[in-house]
């Protein structure tokens, strides 16, 4: 016996709870309507006459309270979705396999019809339903009709997620406590995959496999501030399971639904594509690289691509920013010089967020941050006093390799300060300047749009879902690039069939690990009885023959 | 008559239709003053009852010639006496007889005053006992309709008394030396000691009796009482409450008890001759009065 709403100690409280309620509600005598009359005298006699008839009628008092308490339990009961579990029956847990391998063709939907059709050979009372990818979760637990995990399963699609299932199934023994189960998957080929003891796997749907494949794989972009503009450079890289050389005409690119001319998309090398000088404007773009019909390929073996859903990917291109400054008087010439040729810095000293400073006195324009063109000590300081900042910043320099001697940078030191402010080597960066090295003017940039909170577009992405921002994570190379996230997820022996997935398995990684696989409530297999039902009709009656022998004065 | 409408207990035109009825029982003690009921008393009157020798004193018309001229002695002949009839009206006046709307008490004020109406008309004599706890024998006889005001303003002013004993009151009242008459006993017979206590103490009452069970619709029909399931019957008298809930099967135990109540009453009066109205005090009391002298219960 278990119960599913509540735990055992709270429906054994709840249960003496109610015993101790309805006994003190037998001691509290409802107020009774009052006559006074000449002489109680015979209604006592009759009193006496009428409760003497039956000997049962004495203890009446009893059985109504007895009959309150029985209703009252099955009730509790009920609420409290009580089970009589049969541990001989093995528990059928159907899986359906949402990962990404799935999107091809009609895998998904072949899936769900198998698994709706088999749904009515189970019981419905010991029977769950799992999807899964990156995250498996229960959606149906026992006693859910057909009718309702039907409904339930037109709504699932399958993910952009690698599969998670041999995973989960090693945990299988551990969710239901060593009760027999049986585990009916639905989805793509497992490969080698053995069992735990004590579950039984059945191969109920295996889907088809890819047998070919075109897509999208990477695509980013990178911003660049040229003499008069900020632009922004797309590139993209496209892969094919069939050796295929694509050429601009295989692409069509839009940028807000309108095409861009293919003489701008320019063909690197294996596959990569670029298409440069996109200017930046007010507001974000967005940009769709698709790739053409299969028909229009040149190669005859590539007709068919049966995974369709890496073809196009979108990519939005932020809005050009703009930064207003301030200069103190006996900059360098360069650093003059920088500003003048930044497109996304403005002079202006009645709105200046940044004040770019060479001595900390008087004569610095005071404004929310400052950068100070320091010569004084040998090294590139930021300065904040926000430790989550401190860590960023870290993240930054790592990521641009500015501490590497190569470049021949100093390394960052972040001190406590009370205001922003980013402290440069002024002779150091005055060699890089002449010495027409990109990365210090990088990091005078990085610098100031730091300063002024902007954010910082990301040098590159990969298409299948959205980098994730995590606290105190920024663009690392861990996370920022992975030229290649067509990835081998599984392989079939015998037919030598590998499964495709898009998704970096970095962040797969990293969503798997932030949501915890969501266990099962607990064995909850039940008999065929309705109980339910059962208890429900039993305290009914009870309630119907105690409103006859109270109400009516059936007993009195 | 016209003077006694006055006051607010006397209802005019109650009290003119029962001037038909005559209240006369089949003998009365002697003693009393010359008037319509027969008594023991032998002296006066026009109906022949015996004769006797005569004694200095006598009534010369009284001698009866005949039997002089037969016998040679000298015989009177004896007329029976009628003087009035001693009314005594027991008045309960417990608490019982108030609680209740239209209370039983002023039921029984004008059945009282109806009856004494009546004995007042015929000359005869109406003294009230008032009783509760005890009898209050404060009040003389009246006598003369004249006094039917008077017999109002004793009737009238009385308030309820708890903890009332019918049975000490008629012990008390049977132990008085009065003159055998009719004696009236309006109340509601209800004793906490039982029936046959009220029963007994009514045995010693050595006079014609005359018994105004004042009642109430309800008394016979609970459901009259139109009230439903858990009820608390308060004593109008003592403390004592009861709690029940009104059902089918204590209804009928109750009734079952009024009539076991009802029953002795009705047996007493039956073999005792006496008489017995069960007046109901929702009800009109000319109408009930009136069936109570047509049945000859009061002769």
């Amino acid at each position: 016996m278990s119960f599913v709403n509540f735990p055992f100690w709270l429906v054994v409280t709840g249960a003496f709870s109610l015993i101790a309620l309805l006994y003190a509600l037998q001691h509290l005598k409802a107020q009774p309507v009052v006559l006074r009359v000449a002489s109680v005298q015979l209604w006592q006699e009759a009193l006496q006459h009428a409760s003497a008839n039956k000997f049962w009628q004495r203890f009446r008092h009893w059985l109504g309270f007895l009959l309150a308490v029985l209703i009252a339990l099955l009730l509790w009961l009920a609420i409290s979705g009580i089970r009589f579990t049969d541990s001989t029956k093995p528990l059928h847990v159907f899986y359906l396999d949402t990962s990404v391998a799935m999107q091809a063709g009609d895998n998904m939907t072949d899936a769900k019809a198998e698994l709706v059709a088999r749904l009515p050979s189970s019981s419905s009372a010991n029977r769950e339903l799992w999807i899964g990818d990156a995250v498996p979760a229960k959606i149906l637990s026992a006693d859910s009709s057909n009718a309702v995990l039907t409904a339930s399963l037109s709504t699932i699609q399958a993910s952009s997620h690698l599969p998670a299932f041999s995973e989960w199934l090693e945990r299988v023994p551990t969710l239901y406590a060593g009760q027999p189960v049986v585990v009916h998957y639905f989805g793509s080929a497992l490969g080698n995959i053995t069992a735990p003891d004590g579950i039984a796997l059945q191969n109920d749907f295996i889907s088809a496999a890819i047998s070919a494949n075109a897509g999208i794989t990477a695509i980013g972009q990178q911003r660049f501030m040229t003499d008069n503009e900020q632009v922004s450079r797309v590139t993209f890289t496209l892969l094919s399971s069939v050796e295929q050389q694509f050429q601009p005409d295989d692409i069509t690119v839009l940028l807000n639904d309108s095409p861009v001319d293919a003489a701008r998309i320019i063909a690197l090398q294996d596959n990569q594509f670029a298409i440069s000088g996109i200017p930046l404007t007010d507001q974000p773009q967005r940009l769709t690289v698709s790739l053409n019909e299969a028909d229009s390929f040149s190669v005859d073996s590539f007709l068919a691509d049966s995974f369709l859903p890496d073809n196009s990917a979108t990519l939005m291109l932020p809005a050009k920013s703009q930064i207003f400054v301030a200069l103190q008087d006996g900059l360098p010439d360069w650093v003059t010089r920088f500003v003048d040729a930044n497109p996304q810095l403005t002079v202006d000293p009645e709105r200046a967020s940044v004040s770019i400073c060479i001595n900390r006195d008087d004569t610095c324009p005071a404004s929310g941050a400052t950068l100070y063109a320091d010569d004084s000590s040998n090294a590139v300081t930021f300065y904040t006093p926000i430790s989550e900042e401190q860590s960023s910043l870290q993240k930054i320099w790592q990521a641009y390799d500015w501490s590497d001697p190569a470049y021949n940078m100093p390394s960052m030191q972040v001190l406590n300060a009370e205001t922003k402010s980013v402290s440069m080597p002024l002779s150091y960066l005055g060699q890089l300047v002449e010495k027409q090295q990109a990365d210090p003017l990088l990091l005078l940039s990085m610098a100031i749009n730091w300063l002024t909170d902007l954010p910082v577009a990301p040098a590159y992405l990969a298409v299948g879902e959205a980098a994730p921002v995590l606290p105190g994570d920024a663009l690392t190379q861990s996370n920022a690039i992975n030229p290649f996230p067509l990835t081998i997820s599984q392989f079939k022996e015998g037919d030598a069939v590998a499964m495709a997935s898009l998704q970096s398995p970095v962040i797969s990684r990293q969503v798997a690990s932030a949501r915890d696989t969501s266990g099962s409530v607990e064995a909850d297999t039940g008999s065929d009885v309705p109980w339910l039902t059962i208890i429900i009709l039993t305290a009914l009656g009870l309630l119907i023959v105690e409103w006859l022998m109270i109400q009516r004065g059936r007993w009195a | 008559m016209a003077g006694d409408a006055v006051h607010p207990l006397i209802d005019a035109e109650l009290i003119e239709q029962v001037q038909q009825f005559s209240l006369r029982i089949a003998l009365a003690g002697k003693g009393g003053r010359l008037a319509e009921q027969k008594t023991s008393a032998k002296g006066q009157g026009l109906e022949f009852a015996d004769y006797k020798p005569y004694v200095a004193g006598d009534e010369l018309r009284a001698i009866d010639w005949h039997i002089y001229r037969r016998l040679g002695r000298l015989f009177v002949r004896v007329f029976e006496e009628q003087q009035n009839l001693p009314v005594y009206i027991l008045l309960d006046h417990s608490a019982s007889l108030f609680c209740e709307t239209p209370s039983r008490f002023s039921a029984a004020q004008r059945c009282a005053l109806a009856l004494g109406a009546i004995a007042l008309q015929q000359q005869d004599a109406v003294r009230v006992f008032p009783f509760a706890g005890k009898l209050n024998n404060q009040f003389k006889n009246l006598s003369g309709k004249h006094q039917l005001f008077t017999l109002a303003e004793q009737l009238q002013h009385h308030q309820p008394v708890n903890d009332s004993d019918i049975t000490a009151a008629l012990t008390e009242f049977a132990g008085y030396p009065l003159r055998k008459g009719l004696v009236i006993v309006i109340s509601d017979f209800f004793n906490n000691s039982g029936m046959p206590a009220v029963l007994d103490a009514l045995s010693l009452v050595k006079h014609n009796k005359l018994l105004i069970q004042v009642t109430q619709p309800w008394d016979a029909d609970p459901r009259r009482l139109q009230a439903s399931g858990d009820i608390r019957f308060e004593d109008a008298e003592s403390a004592a409450s009861v709690d029940l809930q009104l059902s089918p099967a204590v209804i009928k135990a109750y009734t079952e008890a009024y009539q076991r109540f009802n029953q002795q009453l009705s047996q007493y009066a039956s073999d005792t001759g006496t008489g017995l109205l069960q007046l109901d005090a929702s009800g009109p009391i000319l109408a009930q009065l009136s069936a109570l002298f047509e049945k000859g219960m009061v002769a």
